[in-house]
């Protein structure tokens, strides 16, 4: 089947099978490999990409739900090879040890920012709940969010 | 894992979706996806066809009058979630609904989706029947109204005929409700789960008690016994503890890897007795 979906900013129509997942469209059809897999199973959010508007796990969206969407990948974060902001953020507050698991958390983190761009500490906790890191014990992730990365906090 | 293959159709209609679902066999309708994508996955289910029924319009308003809150089926949970409506009029469901999952999953997961699957760990079965809330569905032979009582017949199983969809479900306004969840983990099922709706009698007496319990044996339990208790009652301790000891005993707790049946049924005991606690102080509140 025939599935046109709008990729940070970039159309794109794809033919592929019906049982494909988003997660698959996106990493072997499009060759956004940014977007990981985790547990397969639903649970790690690793896959977490943007559909339009909404932080979802794209290892549970079938492709013909995508057609039509808008979709944002954390390639979309930083277009020219340059970190953007939130992914700035990560780094100084060291929020990532092997990475796996941290395009997942900066999508569901950049939903979150842009709805409610000054949460509280729980706010942030409650919005990631759905990401799971094995490796920064989340306090780090936690803090380079609080850190109002996208500087709009600011008067 | 990748799914089994199958066809795909995107239904721009309820009749659509309906015609399609009573004609293709082995076909199975999606909202969501949250719970069948995941069986699709481990190939638990292998439909012919899956029939997209997310883009029908109209069904993903929330709407109230004077005594109900109308919710669509397509409504996703997180809405729910997220709704001061439904936190005003039905604090039960947006307490439910909160405790879902986490935040990623309730966004494409829907009402519809939640109910019908009847899934024992799911939390919205168990806020319907506290509720005594109603479905209204939609299939080739017309539109019916289900109670909540007549919906669940076994875990996974409804009263839905083939090719019939949930439209979306009519709840009982009240303030006085409220539900209580214990998990293992963030963003897992419950190791079990209770609602609790109450109306007053105007003169602080219960009127009307509803319980049930997520995780038992059925899909959502009612705890009768423990509603008889209350009814009349003004929610005294005493009566409290014994309603939620009969909550307890009602919702007979399969032993698994959550936990043996012993423990289960200690917590539902604690969650039932937080769960009326708290309906009865929201009640009081307003
Ligand atoms: C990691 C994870 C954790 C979860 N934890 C919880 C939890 O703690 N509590 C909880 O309640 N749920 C939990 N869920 C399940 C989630 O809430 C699902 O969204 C829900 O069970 C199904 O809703 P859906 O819209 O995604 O339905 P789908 O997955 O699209 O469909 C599920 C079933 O319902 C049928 N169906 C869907 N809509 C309708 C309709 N309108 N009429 C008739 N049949 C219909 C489908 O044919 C299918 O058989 C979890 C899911 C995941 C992946
Ligand atoms: S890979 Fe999608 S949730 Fe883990
Ligand atoms: S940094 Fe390794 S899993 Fe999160």
């Amino acid at each position: 089947m025939k599935v046109s979906v709008v990729v940070n900013g970039a159309g794109h129509v794809v033919d592929c099978h019906p049982s494909t997942l988003l997660v698959h469209l996106l990493r072997e059809e499009l060759q956004l490999t940014g977007t990981h897999v985790g547990c397969d199973t639903s649970s790690c959010g690793a896959c977490t990409v943007i559909l339009d508007g909404a932080a979802v796990k794209s290892c549970t969206v079938l492709a013909g739900q995508a057609d039509g969407r808008e979709i944002e990948t954390v390639e979309g974060l930083g277009p020219d090879g340059r970190l953007g902001p939130l992914q700035r953020a990560f780094a100084e507050h060291f929020a990532l040890q092997c990475g796996f698991c941290t395009s997942g958390f900066l999508m569901a983190a950049t939903a979150l920012l842009r709805e409610n761009p000054e949460p509280s500490e729980s706010e942030v906790r409650k919005a990631l709940e759905g990401n799971l890191c094995r490796c920064t014990g989340y306090q780090h992730i936690v803090d380079a969010v609080l850190s109002d990365p996208t500087g709009s906090g600011q008067p | 894992m990748r799914p089994p293959d199958f066809a795909f159709h995107t239904s721009p209609t309820l009749e659509d979706a309906v015609s399609v679902l009573a004609s293709e066999n082995g076909s199975m309708a999606l909202a969501g996806g949250q719970s069948l994508i995941p069986m699709l996955r481990f190939r638990l289910v292998r439909p012919s066809v899956v029939v997209d029924i997310g883009r029908i319009e109209g069904l993903d308003t929330i709407e109230s009058s004077e005594d109900i809150l109308e919710i669509g089926a397509l409504v996703t949970t997180n809405r729910v979630a997220q709704s001061s409506e439904v936190r005003a009029l039905s604090p039960l469901w947006a307490d439910a609904a909160s405790a879902i999952a986490d935040p990623l999953v309730r966004n494409l997961g829907t009402v519809g989706g939640n109910l019908a699957h009847a899934d024992p760990l799911n939390d919205l079965p168990a806020a319907l029947v506290a509720a005594r809330g109603r479905v209204v569905a939609e299939g080739a032979n017309g539109t019916r109204v289900i109670e909540s009582d007549d919906l669940f017949a076994g875990p996974f199983e409804t009263s839905l005929r083939r090719a019939e969809l949930i439209t979306g479900i009519r709840l009982p306004r009240s303030s006085a409700g409220a539900y209580e969840k214990m998990k293992r983990a963030a963003a897992d099922y419950g190791v079990a789960g209770v609602a609790v709706q109450i109306t007053g009698n105007g003169s602080g007496r219960i009127a009307v008690a509803g319980i049930a319990v997520t995780g038992g044996e059925e899909v959502a339990t009612r705890a009768r016994e423990a509603e008889t208790l209350l009814v009349g009652s003004d929610a005294d301790p005493s009566t409290i503890a014994r309603a939620a000891a009969a909550t307890a005993a009602a919702a007979r707790m399969p032993g698994d890897e959550r936990g043996s049946p012993r423990y289960k049924s200690e917590l539902v005991k604690v969650l039932a007795g937080r769960a009326i606690r708290r309906a009865m102080e929201r009640g009081a509140a307003g």
